[in-house]
Formats: C-alpha cells, sequence, structure tokens
C-alpha cells in the first residue's frame, strides 16, 4: 500500500472525512487524512506526531464528600453528625472544560463547568415530650432523613501539559478557580424538613471553588492505538486524574447560607478532544 | 381474459378500501342480535346507547372499564340509567318489554320470567307500551337492573308494571355475596303479539350491560408504626383479580367524643366482627370505610406498605386500611390499628433547633456578597477565549499540527 497515493475511493473517503471534521469542529483543516483498517493514511506523511485538533476536555468524577456544616457552629453544635453521621459520602459529578486559548506547547486556558450530586441519609429517632401511648425518646422512627446536595460549578481551567508535550513525560497539571453553588434539599420520609420557626427546608449556598490536580495520559502506555483513535474519533488524550479541591460554600461569609462545601479530593478519568 | 382479471382486481381493491374506510369512528362496545328488516334492532354507537343520568346527560367512568357499561357501587347509587336506542320496523305497535338476566337464559321462556324460583330466572326491568316503527331511545335505571325484583308467581303475567329498584339494592346485592369481579347482565327487548305469557314474536339482545358492586377482600393484618405526622402502615397482600390498590383511613380520636371514635369502640375488634351500617359515619372494621376519613393511598397491587399522611402529632389515630379494584369499588377495612404521630430528630430541625441559619428556599441567600467579583475575571476569560478562537479561525492555516511549520 502506498500511502502517499492513495486510490480514487480513498480520496473520496479522504474528502468526506475532511468535510466531516471541517464541519464538526467549525476549524479550516488544511489537511486531508483518512483511517482504514490498518490505520490513518494519507497526508500528512509523517503522521507520527499528527493530532487532531484539541479544544475540550471532558471528566467524570467520583469521590468522597461531607459538606461541613458543622462548621457553621464552631463547635457548639454537630446537627449534620448527629443526625446523619461522620460517614463520608460519594459523589458523583462530570466537568466539561473548553480549551480556549494554547499558550505553545505549554499549557491550555478555558473556561469549565461541572456539577455533581450526592446524598446523605439516615434513620431518625423520636423527639422527647411524646404523649402517654407515643413513642419514647431516641426510638426508632421508620423515617430516614435526607439531606440532597446538586453542586454546580464555573472556573476558569489552566492545563499545563509541557511536560506530555513537549518531554513526552504523561503528567499534565491543572488548577482551577472560580465560583460554585449547591442547591440542597431537606427532607424526613416524603416530607420537606422544616426548621423550627417554619422555615422551608431547602435552600441554596454558593462561594469560591479551587482546585488542584494531576493527570496521568493514559497514550503513554499505548501511543499507537492513541494516535489510531485520534484519527478515527478526534479524542486527543485519555487521562486518569486526582483533584483536590475545596468548594467553600458559604456566601462568601454570608451567615445565612448553609455551609454545605467541602474540601476534598476526587478520582477521575478524563478525555480531551 | 385479462380484461376479467383486472376486473375482479378492481373489485376486490374496491371491496378492500369500502371496508377500511367505512368502519366507525369509535370502536363498537355493543352488539346487535337481532339485525332482521322487521322487528327490534338495538343501534349501537356510542352516542345512541350509553349510560346517563337521571337527567338523561351522558355519564363516563371517572376509571378505565373493559366493561363501559358495567357500573361500580358509587354509580349505582346515583341512580345512573341506560339509554338504549331500539330501532323498531314493522311490529305493529306492540308494546316492548326488557327482561334482564345474569344466568345465561334467553328469557324466551314464560317460566323463566313468571316463576316461584329466582334461581335461573329473569326480572323485568323496562316497559313501553305501543312502540311505533322508527329508532327511538329509552331510558332504562341501572338500579332497576341491579334490584333483580323478580315475578315470583304467575299472577304477574299480565302486568304491564316494572319493579323498581332503588339505591338500597345496590346495597343489598352487594351485600348478598355477589361476585368481586363483576357480573354481567343480558337484556331482552320482547314484543308479544299474543299473550305475554307466550314466546316473544320479536326480540334482540344487548348484553354489554352489568355491575360490579363489591371491592376487594379486605387484608388479613395490619399494622402502624409512627412517624413525623404520619402514620407508617403495612398489611398483608390481597390476591384479588381485580385488585388496583389499597387506601389508608384514620380517624382521629383526639378530636372526637369518645363515645364514637374508632380507638375506643373498635379496639380489639376483628373485622367482620360488626354489623355494617349502609353509610357508616366512622370507621369501622369489617365495613366499608367513610370516604372522608382517607388519609393516603396506594396504586400498586403489589404494595404491603404505605404512608398515612397530613396527621396531627401528639393526636391518637384509629387507623385501617381497606383494597380497592379497578371500578374503584372499595373492599371492607381491616381492623383497626391505633397511633400516635410524633416529632422525630431529622437534620434539617436538628440544625434549625442549633441556630444554623440556612434553609428558606433556593432564592433565599442573603446579601450578595463581593464574591460576585470573581465573575469577571471568568467572563473575561471567556470573552477572551472567543476572540481567540475567532482570530485562530481566520488564520486557518496556522492549525497545522505539531511538527509542521506553517
Amino acid at each position: 500500500m502506498n500511502a502517499s497515493y492513495p486510490s480514487t475511493p480513498r480520496i473520496i473517503w479522504l474528502v468526506l472525512l475532511a468535510c466531516g471534521a471541517y464541519f464538526s469542529w467549525g476549524v479550516p483543516h488544511a489537511l486531508a487524512q483518512g483511517v482504514d483498517e490498518f490505520g490513518p493514511y494519507g497526508r500528512p506523511q509523517d503522521d507520527v506526531n499528527y493530532e487532531s485538533p484539541q479544544r475540550w476536555a471532558f471528566e467524570l468524577r467520583i469521590g468522597p464528600y461531607y459538606p461541613q456544616v458543622d462548621d457553621e457552629f464552631h463547635g457548639a453544635a454537630t446537627p449534620l453528625a448527629d443526625t446523619m453521621g461522620n460517614g463520608k459520602r460519594v459523589l458523583f459529578g462530570i466537568e466539561g472544560d473548553w480549551q480556549a486559548l494554547r499558550v505553545g506547547n505549554i499549557l491550555s486556558l478555558g473556561p469549565g463547568f461541572g456539577t455533581a450530586y450526592t446524598r446523605l441519609s439516615n434513620p431518625t429517632t423520636f423527639q422527647a415530650g411524646a404523649p402517654d401511648g407515643g413513642p419514647t425518646e431516641n426510638s426508632s422512627s421508620p423515617m430516614d432523613s435526607t439531606l440532597k446536595l446538586w453542586l454546580q460549578w464555573a472556573e476558569a481551567v489552566v492545563r499545563v501539559d509541557a511536560l506530555n508535550r513537549n518531554f513526552r513525560v504523561p503528567i499534565v497539571f491543572t488548577a482551577k478557580l472560580g465560583l460554585g453553588q449547591a442547591l440542597w434539599w431537606a427532607a424526613k420520609g416524603n416530607i420537606t424538613s422544616r426548621g423550627v420557626d417554619g422555615t422551608i427546608g431547602h435552600g441554596r449556598s454558593w462561594g469560591p471553588t479551587w482546585a488542584l490536580g494531576v493527570m496521568f495520559d493514559l497514550n503513554f502506555a499505548q501511543p499507537e492505538r492513541a494516535r489510531k483513535l485520534d484519527a478515527v474519533s478526534g479524542i486527543n488524550h485519555m487521562y486518569l486524574f486526582a483533584e483536590w479541591y475545596q468548594l467553600k460554600l458559604n456566601g462568601f461569609g454570608n451567615g445565612n447560607q448553609m455551609q454545605v462545601g467541602d474540601s476534598t479530593w476526587t478520582l477521575g478519568y478524563a478525555v480531551e478532544f | 381474459m385479462r380484461k376479467f382479471t383486472l376486473a375482479l382486481k378492481l373489485a376486490l381493491a374496491a371491496v378492500t378500501a369500502l371496508s377500511v374506510f367505512s368502519r366507525p369512528a369509535a370502536a363498537q362496545t355493543t352488539t346487535t342480535t337481532t339485525t332482521t328488516t322487521t322487528g327490534i334492532t338495538v343501534v349501537t354507537n356510542s352516542t345512541a346507547t350509553q349510560l346517563v343520568d337521571k337527567n338523561h346527560n351522558p355519564v363516563t367512568h371517572s376509571y378505565t372499564s373493559d366493561h363501559p357499561f358495567w357500573v361500580n357501587l358509587d354509580e349505582c347509587h346515583y341512580g345512573w340509567e341506560y339509554q338504549v336506542s331500539i330501532t323498531t320496523v314493522g311490529t305493529q305497535n306492540l308494546d316492548m318489554q326488557v327482561w334482564a338476566t345474569t344466568s345465561g337464559n334467553d328469557c324466551s321462556d314464560s317460566g323463566s320470567r313468571f316463576a316461584s324460583s329466582t334461581s335461573t330466572n329473569c326480572w323485568r326491568v323496562g316497559y313501553f307500551g305501543s312502540v311505533s316503527d322508527g329508532t327511538y331511545a329509552y331510558y332504562i335505571p341501572v338500579q332497576n337492573v341491579v334490584g333483580q325484583h323478580f315475578f315470583t308467581d304467575t299472577s304477574n303475567e299480565t302486568t304491564t308494571a316494572v319493579p323498581v329498584g332503588t339505591s338500597q339494592d345496590c346495597d343489598t346485592i352487594a351485600s348478598s355475596g355477589s361476585s368481586r369481579t363483576g357480573v354481567g347482565v343480558i337484556l331482552y327487548f320482547y314484543m308479544f303479539s299474543g299473550a305475554s305469557t307466550g314466546t316473544p314474536t320479536y326480540s334482540a339482545t344487548w348484553s354489554d350491560p352489568g355491575y360490579d358492586l363489591v371491592g376487594p377482600a379486605a387484608p388479613g393484618t395490619v399494622g402502624a408504626q409512627p412517624a413525623d405526622t404520619e402514620l407508617y402502615m403495612n398489611w398483608s397482600q390481597v390476591l384479588d383479580s381485580d385488585l388496583a390498590g389499597y387506601r389508608i383511613y384514620c380517624q382521629d380520636c383526639t378530636a372526637a367524643d369518645a363515645a364514637t371514635n374508632v380507638c375506643d369502640l373498635y379496639s380489639g375488634t376483628d373485622a367482620g366482627e360488626v354489623t355494617c351500617p349502609s353509610t357508616p359515619d366512622n370507621l369501622i372494621p369489617g365495613c366499608l370505610p367513610n370516604g372522608s376519613y382517607l388519609k393516603g393511598s396506594v396504586t400498586d397491587k403489589q404494595a404491603v406498605s404505605g404512608l398515612a399522611e397530613h396527621l396531627t402529632n401528639g393526636h391518637k389515630y384509629g387507623c385501617g386500611v381497606a383494597g380497592f379494584d379497578t371500578r374503584e369499588n372499595s373492599g371492607d377495612l381491616t381492623t383497626v390499628v391505633t397511633g400516635i404521630p410524633w416529632y422525630v430528630k431529622d437534620f434539617f430541625s436538628t440544625y434549625s433547633r442549633a441556630g444554623g441559619k440556612g434553609g428558606g428556599g433556593f432564592c433565599s441567600v442573603g446579601q450578595r456578597s463581593s464574591g460576585v467579583g470573581l465573575l469577571i475575571p471568568l467572563a473575561s476569560l471567556c470573552l477572551l477565549a472567543l476572540r481567540r478562537v475567532r482570530i485562530s479561525n481566520r488564520r486557518s492555516g496556522e492549525s497545522l499540527p505539531r511538527g509542521y511549520s506553517a
């Protein structure tokens, strides 16, 4: 097979692929490249270093989470620990980043948007003071107390991939800074909880968020396959990553918000395309 | 020969098209057995033959029914009527009698209409004198059909009277061991040119009516666990084939007079130990529940638990469970159990009691703070990125892959 001079049908495929790439990404693409069962072919002749345009990153995230509600009371009370226990819950999330700016082979910069969800639940016990024949204090109730958290954030994301691009060390560093908020719902059984003054048990908390992370480029293990995958699907890199982050959802010190943020870590899988 | 084949094909196509396009718009739910040009025909389209109220306005069920002309216990009490459209041709202005049976015999035998035994007999549900030729609507009260008032001796053979069914008949039939899954009724429309003791000269049949007055059996066991403004009820499953779900009824014994409240009167009483009044004003085990005490329902026939909701903490409630069927008939109430809802230590009430200030809805986040300022660099970054991409797009030649120079 002479990859430099593709046959007529291949040229048609090349044109179609090029058109597809053009209209998919909206970026004029001067190159014509195709792929068959043997892998990428056609121009550029030296496809070892070829990469399709890279503009986006997508992350799947999973990690422990425990809202710092009790921080509001500075040790005077621990309502969350008392009713939900101290165990961390699992937070599932996704994030999409637009790598809008690229600074040489050093870093990319752009906005990112993410969302995540977790739920805390624990059986309740009865309060004191029931009339004769009623439940006794601290006896088990069939009701569960729940706190649902839906987190969202928007942030500026810097990905430093100089090591990966220039020295083939498959490590990328990330830093993020932005704003986050959480919508939360508290319930007992199927009933929305209410405070002692009748305050309804749902609300919104917001504040700054920042994160530092390190990503391991899976392309390092199978570069040839990664290159084929890029040619076929446009996925440039796949990563496993770990990230420490802090969601300081206290309304920037406004005392009227429940502090449902946390300082914790997450593991995840990411793709760049 | 080819022309003949072509003509045959065209004819077949025309017949097929006619058969398709001449179908009525609405599905037919009634049947007509007499279609002779001379005689009686039941007109079976949805507006000619239908259920109507006492004022002859069309009515519909509040549920989906596989037998649209069957009625449930409540509908029987409402006094609905069957509006049946009848076409008579060449019947010489004879009187028309309408007879009903559930047994499947055709009522054409005089012995079935005027016999001493009611076990396999028919009962008269309508009588219309001097029926003129043409198509007219005739109204037959549902309670006449349900009532089953038989002529039990032959002295009634010449009467034109129609035994009138009542609302009480609905309860009587319901409590007399009627089928839980319903009973189909056949109506016969007869005209006699001779004595009405003989065989009818003209006849038609309408087999769509029926009634289902009895709900599912009561669950065998029931229990209640107190919660916050709720009672968590559990019960044993009922296996009736037409079961649609369960309803939970609770009576506030704290508010009620001790002489009438369910907690005092029926404590320890099992379902079926009490004689049921026709219109119970409180909850009685083994009787149809009073709907005003409905506190919860479950529309899952597999369910064995559910919630009695919107109760008052600290009040003592007597509660029971009853199944209901696909025609919305309630079954009998279980044994009554008691419970006292009380406050639980849930997260948010504990948080609030500790002095927490969060909550109050998604918009109550307090005063805006300087944190909004963080949005400015983020928005600037987005704008900068957009500009950069536009420039990049214009210089498409620059988007060469790594390892190439422009």
